[in-house]
């Protein structure tokens, strides 16, 4: 099954800077996948890339095995913006009946059901919704397409947290029917939650990608005390991906041969070695530094 | 239906223009007949008709063709939709396609449809206008007149804003109307004498000459389709 | 099914899960033959991942805990597969049932028969 999204190398530059530097990055089937990075690391002009909204400078990028830039793909999936502003004029009923007939695995069932959860006025037109319910709009206008890849761009930006709450389920609803899920958000607590799967962006570039599980699996911090702590070079090796120094503490993020480095504790003359899980804040707030550090 | 959503956003600027250019050539015909005292008293309206749709007509017509031209993605880029739009099975070119279309009829229709009036008003003071010729000046008017509304593509295109895409708009109708007036060296390139080529009246029966200048519209629709083809290269290849 | 998250505490989430239902076993809120949840439901319950869901249920089975029937849901496994830990428990409570009643026949205080064993212990410790 070819993946949900590919792209490599895709840059984009507005005027003299690069939003995007080379991204490449592979978004898997069958997964909820999160979007992580901070404002203006190249999240939404990512998404906008994807949809043909914004042209890339360089680079490839495929959605659906297809072209980003292809009509016939955007039959096959749905996008919820964060701007999430829909035709003022139009009414809740005009809209929905100006949306169906694009897609073809709409379903009425789900149009009737989602109408009633989320009590959204008929007749009512859109300028008068509030940003909740235009939200909740938009989610319906997505959620009946039960397209084969849903987009979100900061779904939960503007909304309270029951909405919030509201939306991520509704979210996991379309997962568990097969949905391919890919939301951009700079909120690590609600990735953490319901994505399985993350990549990381700062400065246009990937800095962190995988499945969530693993990352925990795979990163841990050792923290080493010492009399009198030896260089961080001491710790350098295959695995370690940042050393600080703290007085008397050398802590110590590595995604591999974990026990060799706590090993090397107590080798190097440490009074105490404790190993701890990280998180996944922890860890994206790691890589950034790590990423201002080496460029 | 892509096509219905374009015919709406568009409909109540299209009869706001209707509307006014109706009360414009009402208006005018009255106007210009009553400055003919010979015309009211033997109920011609033949100078008065023709001076109209000539004159105030193709005046406000042409910079309301302008305005039936703006619109569009950019504009929907100012408003915050066209994140949706653009996600949408549709493709640009096709969302342009419908745009072009629906505004060049809309176009059309605007100047047919006061043109035709002018008949009804002087019947209704019980004088004479041939509804064939008011048909043909219109679909002069309509045609030759093209070059006005891709104008208006094109600045819909180009400058996101309704405000600056208006003015800009206004500005290059005023010019194309009234630089080749001014100008001495552009004397000759009016689009109104394109149009409608003095004199139009046949001296001894009072009829309109009887051919259309194939000419001049051909010139501006020629010019016109340059326009809009440049409108959409450029919304194809522009950043959303 | 009262299951409580932590999504920020860097264990994985369906290892989360697992180790509520596996306590859940345990004390006996959940007995053989007790059906779980279906996974979407559970997930949309949850808010998580529903593939989160799926990685725990398949590690409960794997561990022998759960039994999941194709198309009919996951069930609880009856038998002593389904509880080891249970069962040394109860093995283990005979075990020092049997020594306090010796102890106590051969004139020990309890008083007394625990700190024989706490020596033990501390002794046990500064060997290793």
């Amino acid at each position: 099954m070819k993946a949900a999204v590919e792209t490599r190398d895709l840059t984009k530059r507005f005027g003299n800077s690069y939003a995007l530097a080379g991204l490449t990055m592979t978004v898997p089937r069958g997964h909820i996948v999160g979007f992580l990075g901070r404002n203006g690391s190249g999240k939404t002009t990512t998404i906008k890339i994807l949809l043909d909204v914004i042209r890339r400078t360089s680079g490839e990028a495929t959605v659906l095995g297809e072209p980003a830039g292809s009509v016939s793909v955007r039959r096959r999936i749905g996008f919820l913006g964060e701007d999430k502003r829909l035709y003022s004029y139009m009414t809740v009923r005009e809209i929905i009946a100006f949306t169906r007939p694009f897609f073809p695995t709409w379903r009425v069932e789900t149009e009737t059901r989602l109408l009633s959860d989320f009590e959204l006025p008929l007749n009512h037109k859109v300028s008068v919704l509030s940003k909740g319910m235009r939200t909740k709009l938009g989610l319906l206008l997505n959620l009946c397409r039960h397209s084969e890849f849903l987009i979100l761009d900061e779904p939960s930006e503007g909304l309270d947290p029951v909405m919030t709450e509201q939306m991520l389920r509704s979210l996991v609803q379309q997962a568990a029917d097969g949905t391919t899920i890919f939301f951009s958000s700079h909120q690590v607590a609600e990735v953490e939650q319901i994505a399985d799967h993350i990549i990381a962006i700062e400065k246009g570039r990937v800095i962190l990608e995988g499945s969530l599980d693993h990352l925990r699996h795979e990163f841990r911090r050792v923290n080493l005390v010492f009399d009198d702590p030896p260089p961080p070079e001491a710790f350098r090796r295959e695995g370690v991906d940042r050393v600080i120094v703290q007085g008397r503490t050398i802590s110590i993020l590595a995604s591999r041969n974990i026990d060799e480095i706590a090993a090397l504790g107590p080798l190097l003359g440490a009074k105490a070695v404790d190993v701890h899980s990280v998180g996944l804040k922890e860890l994206f707030l790691e890589k950034v530094k790590e990423d201002h550090a080496t460029s | 239906m892509p096509l219905r959503k374009v015919w709406r956003e568009s409909r109540s600027r299209f009869f706001f223009i209707l509307v006014a250019l109706l009360v414009v050539t009402s208006a005018s015909v009255f106007y210009n007949a009553k400055a003919e005292k010979v015309v009211i008293e033997s109920k011609d309206f033949h100078e008065a008709g023709v001076r109209t749709i000539r004159g105030a007509l193709f005046l406000f017509w042409g910079f309301s063709a302008m305005f039936l031209g703006l619109g569009g993605l950019l504009r929907e880029r100012s408003v915050g939709t066209v994140d949706y739009t653009l996600s949408l099975p549709v493709s640009r070119t096709r969302w342009f396609l419908y745009r072009s279309v629906n505004g060049a009829l809309q176009s059309m229709a605007a100047a047919l449809i006061p043109a035709l009036a002018v008949p009804v008003i002087a019947a209704l003071s019980g004088g004479d206008f041939p509804v064939g010729d008011a048909f043909l000046l219109g679909l002069r008017l309509g045609l030759g007149g093209m070059l006005f509304y891709s104008i208006g593509l094109l600045a819909s295109v180009l400058f996101a804003g309704d405000f600056t895409s208006a003015g800009i708009g206004i500005a290059l109708v005023f010019a194309v109307n009234n630089g080749t007036r001014v100008i001495e060296s552009f004397k000759g390139l009016s689009l109104q004498d394109a149009i409608f080529p003095m004199p139009m009246k046949d001296e001894y029966t009072y009829l309109i000459r009887g051919h259309m200048p194939w000419g001049g519209i051909a010139l501006s629709c020629a010019l016109s389709l340059v326009l809009s083809a440049c409108a959409w290269k450029v919304t194809r290849e522009r950043d959303f | 099914m009262l299951i409580r998250l932590n999504p920020s505490s860097g264990v994985p989430i369906y290892l989360q899960i697992v180790e509520q239902i596996r306590h859940s076993i345990e004390i006996g809120a959940l007995v053989e033959g007790d059906q779980l949840p279906a996974i979407r439901t559970l997930a949309e319950e949850l808010v998580v991942s529903p593939n989160t869901v799926v990685k725990a249920y398949d590690e409960l089975e794997q561990e022998g805990l759960i039994r999941l029937r194709h198309g009919a849901g996951a069930y609880v496994e009856k038998g002593n597969r389904a509880k080891p830990r249970l069962r040394r428990f109860r093995e283990a409570s005979v075990v020092v049932k049997e020594t306090v009643r010796k102890l106590r026949s051969m004139g020990f205080s309890d008083d007394e028969s625990r700190r024989l064993f706490e020596a033990e212990w501390i002794e046990e410790a500064a060997r290793r």
